[in-house]
């Protein structure tokens, strides 16, 4: 028996502004690029937030860091035009690396403080059998940042953000590479554009690789859209934020 | 398919003292005021420990931490004296703030290892999209500190407190604000109680903040009820010590 929470599940189709919040530079694309296509042409401002470097995962091993870090940005600046992304923003946490949690959980506070979203997005952090500890931390900070932007007594990485804020409603919260779903946003009129914008990710991944992961993809595009009346989706679970705490 | 635990669940009836450990000042009453009022009135003792100041997220931000932290006390006793707790303990870190799990843990087994209760109750640190941090690290640590009473070896954070200590039997624990219960307490008869006990928490709810508490609490309380002979639950994970550990 699992309970699902009784506050009814806010309509991502009316956040004016969205922030997109990942711990490695592709996977907002790779995970919700085909409803983020949906959203930017509906009208909603779309911002990306990046927490880590992401300078291990990087095929070619003889580029120096800043050629790396370079390679990465055009990489989801192209990306971005695909999808519609506003403006990206980088948190340059160290890849896989031993970061703290709370100050992630500032930065993050001082983002969603000074961007003022409507709604945000993010890994979800209670995805069962997820290894990568980078999502698990994003996940969780996340949560916990938009729980807190209204409590300007916890502190954000930045004083003179925090004095100018004035408290800003969010509506709720849409995670991704989720197993619980409670949403498949159908993704069949923009799943090119996800692949165009996949595509993009040269940086970390061999022509070989991708072909995988476009195929992985294509395949759990299909599972996911399984009973519904479309034939691909992207699975979200859309919490009011009132509904990341206690279960209710 | 889950696979459940193969020991029998205790009778929360059974428990002659229980000890009941909350992240902040009023999640034993908004989760367990109805059972506990029950429990109160069938001769358990009840006593109260409070893992954090709850400094950060009371309403009128011009009160000093001294003035607020009398106001929490001063609601926290007026909601007691409904419910029937016996006696509350305070162990003051920041809400939520960056302490220490291990300083958390020792302080805990110290009043488990001296109060000596036969039932536990605390949050369900295994709640799915719980984004605060305080309540995964509060049911991990309660969890922790019960497996731990008996092991003197594993230090509290009071010598004098360990030496003195004789082994004691905990039946079980009970988590609250869970997705996943395995029992659901019948509160019809007092719900009226809970709600009185809610309405005390006045430093950390707006009026309008508290009748929207009360509401969700109304609705939660008869959505988990559906199925049941009766009209108002309150949802448990109640758990043979033994099973905090391997699945068994």
């Amino acid at each position: 028996m699992t309970i699902e929470t009784i506050i009814p599940i806010p309509n991502i189709f009316e956040a004016k502004r969205i922030l997109c919040v990942q711990p490695h530079y592709d996977d907002n694309d790779i995970a919700a690029a085909g409803i983020l296509t949906q959203l930017s042409k509906n009208g909603a401002e779309i911002f990306y937030l990046t927490a880590t470097d992401d300078l291990m995962g990087v095929v070619d091993a003889s580029l120096t860091d800043k050629e790396a870090a370079d390679l990465l940005k055009s990489d989801q600046f192209a990306a971005g035009k695909i999808v519609g992304v506003k403006e990206q923003f980088w948190c340059g946490y160290p890849d896989a690396g031993e970061y703290n949690y709370f100050d992630l959980r500032r930065d993050f506070l001082k983002y969603i403080r000074m961007l003022k979203p409507d709604f945000v997005f993010a890994p979800d952090a209670w995805l069962t059998y997820e290894g990568h500890h980078d999502h698990v931390q994003t996940g969780l900070a996340t949560a916990e940042a938009v729980m807190f932007a209204g409590l300007t007594k916890i502190a954000s990485s930045d004083p003179d953000i925090d004095a100018a804020y004035e408290e800003h409603d969010i509506q709720g919260i849409a995670l991704y590479f989720t197993r619980e779903p409670n949403y498949i946003a159908d993704i069949t009129s923009t799943w090119e554009d996800k692949l165009d914008a996949v595509r993009c990710y040269e940086a970390q991944f061999t022509p070989t690789d991708m072909e995988r992961l476009i195929t992985a993809l294509d395949a759990k595009s299909r599972q996911v859209a399984q009973g519904q009346s479309f034939a691909r989706g992207e699975p979200l679970k859309v919490l009011h934020t009132s509904a990341l705490h206690v279960g209710i | 398919m889950t696979i459940e635990t193969i020991l029998p669940i205790p009778d929360i009836f059974a428990a002659k003292r229980i000890l009941c450990i909350q992240p902040h000042y009023d999640d034993n009453d908004m989760a367990v005021a109805g059972t506990l009022t029950q429990l109160a009135k069938h001769g358990a003792e009840i006593i109260y420990l409070t893992v954090t100041d709850d400094l950060m997220g009371i309403t009128d931000v011009s009160l000093s931490d001294e003035a607020t932290a009398e106001a929490l006390k001063c609601d926290q006793f007026a909601a007691a004296k409904i419910v029937g707790v016996k006696e509350q303990y305070w162990l003051g870190y920041p809400d939520a703030g960056d302490y220490d799990y291990f300083a958390v843990r020792r302080d805990l087994l110290k009043y488990l290892r001296r109060l000596r209760p036969d039932f536990v109750f605390t949050v369900d640190p295994w709640l799915t999209y719980e984004g605060h941090r305080d309540h995964i690290q509060t049911g991990l640590a309660t969890a922790e500190a019960v497996m731990f009473t008996s092991l003197t070896k594993i230090a509290s954070s009071d010598p004098t407190v360990d030496a003195a200590y004789d082994e004691h039997e905990i039946q079980g624990i009970a988590f609250y604000h869970t997705r996943e219960p395995n029992y659901i307490s019948d509160i019809t008869s007092t719900w009226e109680n809970k709600v009185d006990a809610v309405r005390c928490y006045e430093t950390q709810f707006s009026p309008e903040g508290m009748d929207r508490r009360v509401a969700l609490l109304d609705k939660k309380s008869t959505q988990v009820a559906q199925g049941q002979s009766f009209a108002r639950g309150e949802p448990l994970k109640v758990l043979d010590t033994n099973a905090l550990h391997v699945g068994i």
